[in-house]
């Protein structure tokens, strides 16, 4: 598992329906082998 | 994830959706792009789930400027050994399917569709290695390029207030005085010696706090 900056998505990202692509793409990225780190935000 | 470098001898804001990075394999930017995507004569567009279309900027052009603007910014890090990195960018179209390059600047290796979203395990390294295997490609991130990174920006963190400023805020919330409190202190100035009376928050402190005010404002600098 991915470390993701920030963990977890924030709200203000997850219940933005007009941003579901970015969320998406967060959980699919959260899936990685764990040398990998993800930032978002 | 928003950042401002300097970039050709001025500030320019730089944005990107995701940045992945691999302490052996580097950097990538992403950009994702939601709904229906389609470019035209007029331009990109991107389609939403109620049918509206919206123009959006080329995500390729966007996501290879973020892409340098982005190691311009790691470039200013203190501590940043001046080294060049792996680094590449890709676009994400999670609700369209992708099966071939959609531009010149768009290879199907640096694109991922719908499909690629549950086999987000094998997409990344790949397009991390089509970019590490083009001509002068450079270093990884190391251990410590990575945990330089991650303290700048991953760091969170709450800021102290300064005392003054508490000080301010204080004051400000401070009830005015009353016209009546204006006419005891007034009085005051007259008297050297006065007791004050009065129930609990009933404002003799504000008073004696003010009376204090002015007396300090009676010194010289």
């Amino acid at each position: 598992m991915a470390t993701m900056h920030p963990r977890p998505l924030p709200a203000s990202v997850r219940d933005d329906s007009r941003r579901s692509a970015e969320s998406r793409t967060y959980e699919a990225l959260d899936t990685l082998d764990d040398d990998f780190h993800v930032f978002n935000g | 994830m928003t950042w401002q470098s300097r970039s050709g001898g001025r500030a320019r804001d730089g944005e990107a959706d995701f940045l992945v990075a691999h302490p052996d394999l580097g950097l990538l930017v992403l950009e994702v792009k939601g709904g229906r995507i389609a470019r035209g004569p007029e331009g990109w567009t991107s389609t939403d789930r109620t049918g509206n279309v919206h123009g959006i900027r080329d995500p390729g052009q966007q996501a290879r400027e973020n892409h340098y603007l982005l190691l311009d910014k790691i470039r200013e890090f203190p501590g940043w050994r001046h080294r060049p990195i792996r680094a590449g960018h890709g676009v994400v179209f999670p609700d369209c399917a992708v099966d071939g390059a959609l531009a010149l600047d768009l290879p199907r290796k640096i694109l991922m569709g719908h499909v690629d979203l549950v086999r987000m395990r094998k997409r990344i390294p790949e397009m991390h290695r089509h970019y590490n295997a083009m001509p002068g490609a450079q270093e990884g991130l190391g251990s410590d390029g990575l945990d330089l990174l991650i303290d700048t920006l991953g760091r969170t963190f709450t800021r102290r207030c300064p005392l003054v400023a508490a000080l301010v805020e204080e004051e400000r919330r401070i009830l005015p005085l009353t016209e009546q409190q204006v006419n005891v202190l007034d009085m005051l100035s007259r008297l050297a010696c006065v007791m004050v009376q009065g129930a609990a928050s009933t404002g003799k402190t504000i008073l004696a706090a003010e009376k204090a005010r002015r007396l300090a404002g009676l010194l010289p600098p």
